[in-house]
């Protein structure tokens, strides 16, 4: 019986072709990690891994990393409010402008940063002047390219909750008493949390790969500004055993990271789980 | 409304492919070449194109280590030009013998336009508060620059290691860092957006730059054509642009 | 009067405008069909929706005068709001949504407790206080909202549709649970609905509101004796 119900509820379902294409779709996705796998070279997976240069580049993304997508909370979530609930002018060009580094050639990004936050950018020039500070060649460098291409996706994430979050909830808290802050941390802040979680696991996610606009803005340098993303784009041309099993980390984190989620984005997309 | 749209996807991508195949009855040739000669290949690609018009060439710029990469992981090309003889010699297997040196480079040392920190020399870069960078291993303009530094007896403290060429010469123009040593074209390229400081003859080293015709070509002599337009009519334009010609 | 407003909200394509006074301990029943500007009228009360022209005043403070520059934000009003479906807080429980109120402002966490341990025997559900909003009835949730609404001492207490989100079989007692409390709140009190019974149990006076404007006021006997629009009669035709 229950065989028979299943095998009708999936002829229901979904036309032929769609089945079909679909199903060359997922083959095109998997493809490439298939072949990358079959070169990876499992024996030597631990000796590389062991090389105190990879372990500096996996320590370094590790830290830049957690620190950009605390970065993109903080600085994301306040900006993801203005853009769901703010009612001004040019919305928005604000919107399209705080996430455009999302969609731009990432070595854009980072020459952009360079006119910006560079040594002779618009707002360097003054850290440099009066810190002596510079963020190419520093480890804020690449927080500061991470942040920059990784926010976007937290921003979206977390306006498209806020706005599906019933604003009532906050009216009904600010009727009690409770200040415009208080609201937010109490009521809204709670209400958008699957989506702060995912925001800011995808927002991690685009930090530990990003590569463009980090050599770009930040240089390469090991235990410095070289990540796992640079490091393996670079051992492709001296060390593709190195690039390979560098490779094969950071699809097992991917992997870990977006199957852990995949409820909690969609919950969030789709404003169907709370 | 949905059957338009797929109307639309339709004509992109038949349109994306038309535009791969057209000049159906010009025969390409595909040359791969070191980032740091590819502005002088433009150059060279349109003058050997008005003089064979048959022709089209196709210039992709990379690393040479990334290049020779692509050739090892055969990549369909007809000639590759390379920053240094070192890298010709890794991929030998897949040339047609021999490689032949079209054209020769010196090293500077590429600082901010002026020369704003004063550097005279190698021994110069060895400043505490001084920015210098250069190329990771691998890449030829390393190996020059250690061939260099080797020779003057000068122990750089390098903050970065750029993927190439394009990196290092990127950052002292952007002002992010204060020099590197690149190939005298490359500063000449830049214009006034970085100054040069000359390395003296018994410290330099010759860049030599080699070129060579892909076994995996269909189109040799196409190939040899270009690579005989490179030693002979191109030499005015590669001298002009800073390249010695042996 | 506790609450004196004569005032109006002009927007695109509908405009309120209202004259409300309402007496401590009174409760005024303000009925209208959907989208006469029932729900606009409280929420300028609560401070939710800022008016156009006039003014509201609470107990002799003024809340809203846009001639004057005066406007006292929703959680600077003594007015408690229970919304329609209630609204209570999901994440959580009923006894930490009645105590809300008194943490907002200030209160510590042990007497805001006590306290709203206190409203939850009052309307009967303290064995429910660690509850969450969603593991309760409706008309629970209803008794929850009301206690929560009630911790802050309100001096206005305004209800939107208290028992539109209820099934047809617990309404009536409910309704008659509504009563009792409301009974006990000393505040003015006014009460927004779509159901003449509602206004006829709960409510000691009311008002009609159609396309945003009153259109009648007056006990129920005397608004049902003789009903000034078509609304009006086919509203309460059923109950005289």
């Amino acid at each position: 019986m229950k065989t028979s119900r299943s095998t009708r509820r999936v002829d229901d379902g979904a036309p032929w072709p769609v089945i079909v294409v679909a199903t060359l779709t997922i083959v095109f996705f998997a493809l490439p990690f298939i072949g990358l796998l079959g070169r990876t070279p499992w024996s030597d997976l631990f000796d590389v891994l062991g090389e105190s240069r990879v372990r500096t580049a996996l320590w370094l993304s590790i830290r830049t990393s957690v620190t950009s997508a605390s970065a993109s909370l903080l600085f994301g979530v306040p900006l993801a409010w203005v853009l769901a609930r703010g009612r001004f002018p040019g919305r928005s060009a604000v919107r399209a402008l705080c996430t455009m580094s999302m969609v731009l050639p990432p070595v854009v990004g980072g020459v952009a940063l360079f006119f910006s936050f560079g040594r002779q950018g618009v707002f360097g020039r003054f850290l440099d002047d009066w810190f002596s500070f510079q963020f190419t060649f520093s480890v804020w460098g690449v927080i500061l390219a991470q942040t920059f291409v990784a926010m976007p996706y937290l921003v979206l994430t977390v306006e498209a909750a806020i706005r599906q979050a019933d604003a009532r909830y906050e009216d009904a808290a600010r009727s009690l008493g409770g200040s415009r802050w208080y609201v937010f941390r109490r009521i809204t802040v709670p209400a958008i949390r699957p989506a702060l979680v995912a925001g800011v696991v995808l927002a991690w996610a685009r930090a530990l790969g990003e590569f463009g606009a980090t050599i770009t803005f930040a240089g390469n340098f090991p235990g410095t500004t070289q990540t796992m993303s640079i490091a393996t784009y670079l051992a492709l041309d001296t060390d593709a055993r190195e690039a390979l099993v560098l490779s094969v980390v950071m699809i097992a984190t991917s992997f870990a990271v977006l199957f852990g989620l995949r409820d909690r984005w969609m919950g969030a997309a789709t404003g169907t789980t709370r | 409304m949905r059957v338009r749209a797929g109307i639309i996807v339709a004509v992109l991508m038949a349109f994306g492919v038309a535009c791969g195949s057209n000049d159906a009855e010009r025969s390409r040739l595909d040359v791969m070449a070191a980032s740091s000669l590819a502005t002088a290949f433009e150059i060279l690609e349109s003058e050997f194109e008005a003089a064979n018009p048959d022709i089209d060439v196709r210039v992709t710029s990379g690393s040479s280590s990334n290049l020779a990469l692509q050739i090892e992981n055969g990549a369909p090309a007809d000639v590759f030009a390379s920053a240094d003889e070192s890298t010709m010699t890794k991929v030998a297997g897949f040339l047609v013998p021999d490689y032949r040196v079209f054209a020769t480079n010196e090293l500077q040392i590429m600082v901010a336009p002026g020369n704003p920190k004063n550097i005279r020399s190698l021994a110069d870069l060895q400043a505490d508060d001084l920015i210098v960078i250069t190329a990771q291993e691998g890449v030829p303009i390393r190996g020059y620059t250690d061939e260099v530094l080797t020779r003057a007896g000068v122990v750089a403290n390098f903050r970065s290691f750029e993927a190439n060429v394009g990196g290092i010469v990127t950052k002292i123009t952007n002002g992010a860092a204060d020099a590197g040593i690149v190939y005298r074209t490359d500063v000449i390229a830049t214009g006034s957006r970085a100054s040069g400081v000359d390395i003296p003859a018994e410290q330099n080293v010759v860049a030599r730059h080699p070129i060579a015709v892909l076994t995996s070509s269909t189109r040799r002599d196409d190939a040899a054509a270009f690579v005989a337009f490179l030693q002979g009519l191109g030499r005015d334009t590669l001298r002009e642009l800073g390249f010695g010609t042996p | 009067m506790t609450i004196d407003a004569r005032f109006s909200i002009v927007r695109a394509n509908f405009t309120l405008a209202v004259d409300v006074h309402v007496a401590p301990g009174e409760t005024l029943a303000v009925l209208g069909p959907n989208g006469a500007g029932k729900t606009t009228l409280l929420r300028a009360l609560a401070g939710l929706a800022p008016i156009t022209s006039g003014s509201i005043g609470l107990d002799g403070t003024v809340l809203d005068d846009p001639d004057r520059s005066v406007f006292v934000p929703a959680e600077k009003r003594p007015v408690g709001f229970v919304f329609q479906d209630y609204l209570l807080f999901p994440n959580m429980t009923v006894i930490e949504n009645v105590a809300f109120g008194l943490r907002a402002r200030g209160t510590d966490s042990d007497t805001a407790r006590a306290r709203a341990n206190e409203l939850l025997e009052w309307v009967g559900l303290s064995e429910h206080a660690e509850k969450k909003p969603g593991q309760i009835s409706g008309g629970q949730a209803q008794r929850v909202a009301l206690a929560r609404a009630m911790a802050v001492s309100p001096r206005l207490l305004l209800l939107d549709e208290p028992l539109a989100a209820l099934d047809v079989t617990t309404r009536r007692s409910v309704r008659s649970d509504l009563s009792r409390l409301l009974g006990a709140v000393d505040s003015a009190r006014i009460l927004v609905t779509h159901d003449p019974r509602d206004a006829r149990v709960l409510s000691d006076r009311m008002i009609i509101i159609e396309n945003g404007r009153i259109v009648q006021s007056g006990t129920f006997d005397t608004i049902a004796a003789d009903p000034a629009t078509p609304y009006v009669h086919e509203l309460l035709g059923d109950l005289s």
